[in-house]
């Protein structure tokens, strides 16, 4: 099921919603104190993982393309080697998202769905840093780097598991009454 | 034409400038006018992550020893070659990064129906900032977004159009087309004096 309005100005618009709420939260990350330097929550893929189960599949592909064009123009990074990064990442889990909440989500929860889309934007971005960064010592630093990802995906999915759960505005949503 | 226009020509035509600098010192010099360059307009710069790229980048480079060897740690080298090759790369990075950052200064917008999606979501981000602000309390931190989601959706039925206003463009003074010209130069000359060897050669 995806968002009941079958307006193509209001679903364009909700992308577009989506997007802002992710620049938003990748805001109120950047404000919180990290325990290891490199250890993000990935807050700003909460509208992701929330929008798999409203929007269709070009909308999704749609707004992850919003979320990295918005994020580079606010940090100032979309013309520098970072923005390859965020491609490569937020392209790879977008797509594995997808497909385990689409065919598999019957037994997985959004905690496995995040945890999928974690793995996937890390392995492409440590495969990328083996070309731009590191060379052969890139899997060096994947060990720390896949486990810490994969503890901050179970935070976020956990997140996004009590926000679908307990939010009135994705209730809202989803039964048509917005 | 638009400042943001000039900003982003001037970055596109420094690329090569960067990409292609051989020399060690020349590129030190490059990443350093290019932070300057950013700071000067407003970005802000931040040593660790830069010292963080540098010292990471560098020592993964020490994995393939090249070049005189400095001293070694049990079995494992140090060498010259291997030190200035990361930390020129780890320099070229860090100068890409602030040009970008110059590059986007002046917000530059992108054409057609992605140029209106991106304004429209800068449209929904700045709203959504402003309610943030009245929202208390702001715990639990779900709650609180939820709140924020339904005043955004209840107060968010203007048409379309005219939500998103373009901004007034900033045409672009002479004098700023010479500003950028001359940043121009003096990074394609440092590129140039790096390429000739002037540069001491480290």
């Amino acid at each position: 099921m995806t968002y009941p309005s079958s307006s193509p100005k209001v679903r364009i618009e909700f992308v577009a919603l989506l997007a802002a709420c992710a620049l938003f939260l990748s805001t109120v990350e950047y404000l919180i104190p990290k325990p290891v330097p490199f250890m993000r929550i990935g807050l700003a893929n909460l509208p992701l993982i929330i929008g798999l189960g409203l929007l269709t599949k070009r909308e999704y592909i749609l707004l992850a393309l919003l979320k990295v064009l918005g994020q580079g123009l606010i940090t100032g990074t979309i013309f520098s080697y970072i923005i390859l990064f965020s491609i490569a990442g937020t392209f790879a889990s977008t797509l594995l998202m997808y497909i385990v909440y689409r065919f598999f989500k019957q037994w997985v929860s959004l905690i496995g769905v995040s945890i999928a889309g974690a793995m996937a934007s890390n392995v492409a971005q440590l495969t990328l840093s083996q070309y731009l960064l590191f060379g052969a010592a890139a899997k060096l630093i994947a060990p720390p780097f896949l486990v810490v990802g994969l503890i901050s995906s179970i935070i976020l999915g956990v997140f996004a598991q009590q926000f679908e759960q307990n939010s009135a505005w994705y209730r809202s949503l989803r039964e048509g009454s917005l | 034409m638009k400042t943001a226009n000039i900003r982003l020509a001037m970055g596109l035509l420094t690329l090569p400038a960067i990409l292609l600098q051989k020399s060690f010192i020349g590129i030190i010099l490059q990443a350093l006018y290019v932070i300057v360059l950013a700071v000067s307009h407003g970005r802000r710069f931040r040593i660790l992550p830069n010292l963080i790229l540098l010292f990471s980048v560098s020592s993964a480079h020490l994995l393939q020893p090249h070049g005189l060897q400095l001293f070694s740690i049990g079995n494992f080298a140090i060498t010259a070659g291997a030190l200035v090759l990361g930390a020129r790369k780890a320099f070229t990075l860090i100068a890409l990064l602030y040009l970008s950052h110059y590059m986007v200064t002046a917000r530059p917008n992108f054409p057609g129906k992605l140029g209106k999606l991106i304004s429209l979501q800068f449209y929904y981000f700045e709203r959504i900032t402003t309610i943030w602000r009245t929202i208390t309390p702001k715990r639990p931190f779900i709650k609180a977004i939820d709140n924020m989601l339904l005043q955004l959706s209840v107060g968010g039925k203007e048409p379309f159009s005219t939500q998103v206003k373009e901004k007034a463009s900033v045409t672009s003074s002479a004098r700023n087309i010479g500003k950028n010209t001359l940043h121009l130069i003096i990074l394609w000359t440092l590129f140039v004096l790096g390429n000739l060897a002037i540069f001491p050669v480290i």
